[in-house]
């Protein structure tokens, strides 16, 4: 089957029947006008025995597995994080940086941030709160434009943020829970269906905010150095080194053209009020 | 016989805006270096090296000694890192 991420198009080959009625439900709208594909994967079992006795399945790109093999009932997360490996890994025609991307007013904010920062629990608060959904995983700039591309990919939250968002919002389409994952407890969310994302245009970046969830902790807001942005950001590009020289150039130009920050936080409407009044232009 | 130091030809430079330091890329190395609180001007430093050597039209001079205002020991080991991971290269002439 073929998946359509927008800037990627996957064909899927797989025996696993659990995770094709979830890839149906969060990419089954997603159409695609080519049979031309970036990338041929696979979600297979590890042996023929691990099909009875504990099943375990592997991730495949052509005939490459980055990853040990995981329980068949992680399938669907495997397949999600086999997908952002093989963007990460093999896409050097544009700077790829660890980061959640929302967009309003035609202006985009990233938030690069290391795991357990609450990114993906911000991103979804603001995806169904006016924001548009550009990406929850990875910024994916054009090394020319500078513009930012749009991502047809769900939200994965982890742990106690799958309730959480769940009680803010109780009608979006979320996956079930896989428990004991070796990133916690994990769910998907779809933030937006195709024909949203297809009204999505590359758009520019304003400004670059480093979240921090910290419990109970009233919102702080820290205005970073350029010197501090660019250290910040070339540390959390995937492809900095690969892209050489090019890399360097884009980071420069990007963190010439953006407002930078660090937010330490706890209450997200704090955080939507501080990014629409004192970001946004 | 006189030994200056000078960017790496492979060695880009780019000054922050806000006056925040410089960032140095080695595409030798394919390394970067943040130096905070550093100002740097090509200008400058080419003429620097140029009062010194005829390999003024190849080399930009790189004084960390004078660029930092730090004591001599922590600059040494900056100047030694930097030249290590091929930022800077010695001129001998």
């Amino acid at each position: 089957m073929l998946i359509n991420t927008g800037a990627y198009v996957f064909r899927l080959k797989t025996k696993q029947q659990q995770i094709l009625s979830v890839i149906d439900t969060l990419y089954g709208d997603a159409t695609t006008e080519t049979e031309a594909v970036d990338f041929q994967i696979s979600i297979r079992s590890t042996s023929f025995l691990r099909r009875f006795i504990k099943p375990q399945v592997s991730f495949y790109c052509d005939q490459h597995t980055p990853f040990k093999p995981l329980p068949a009932s992680q399938a669907y997360p495997l397949f999600e994080w086999g997908m952002n490996w093989c963007i990460a890994t093999h896409d050097h025609t544009r700077l790829l940086i660890h980061a959640a991307v929302l967009v309003k007013n035609g202006q985009a904010i990233i938030f690069p941030a290391a795991p357990g920062s609450g990114k993906s629990t911000l991103t979804a608060y603001h995806s169904l709160s006016g924001w548009s959904l550009y990406s929850d995983e990875m910024a994916i700039i054009d090394l020319e434009t500078g513009l930012v591309e749009p991502l047809y990919r769900p939200i994965c939250l982890k742990n106690d943020s799958i309730d959480l968002v769940k009680s803010w919002f109780p009608n979006p389409i979320f996956t079930p829970t896989w428990r004991d994952t070796q990133k916690g407890d994990v769910a998907h969310l779809k933030a937006k269906n195709w024909s949203e994302h297809q009204n999505l245009q590359p758009v520019p970046i304003s400004a670059i905010v480093f979240p921090k969830y910290t419990k109970g902790h009233d919102l702080s807001i820290y205005q970073l150095t350029q010197l501090q942005g660019f250290e910040s950001l070339s540390k959390n590009a995937f492809n900095y080194s690969v892209l050489g020289k090019t890399g360097f150039y884009a980071v420069d130009k990007l963190i010439r053209q953006s407002k930078l920050f660090e937010i330490k936080y706890s209450n997200l409407q704090e955080v939507d009020a501080f990014l629409t009044e004192d970001v946004l232009l | 016989m006189n030994v200056d130091v000078a960017l790496h030809e492979q060695t880009e430079i780019k000054r922050m805006q806000d006056g925040s330091g410089i960032v140095l890329y080695s595409d030798f190395s394919g390394q970067s270096a943040f130096l905070a609180n550093v100002d740097w001007d090509a200008d400058t430093n080419q003429d620097s090296l140029s009062s010194n050597s005829d390999m003024s039209q190849k080399y930009t001079a790189f004084d960390v000694h004078t660029m930092l205002n730090l004591p001599l020991e922590e600059t040494q080991k900056i100047e030694r890192w930097l030249l290590d991971n091929h930022f800077l290269i010695k001129i001998t002439h």
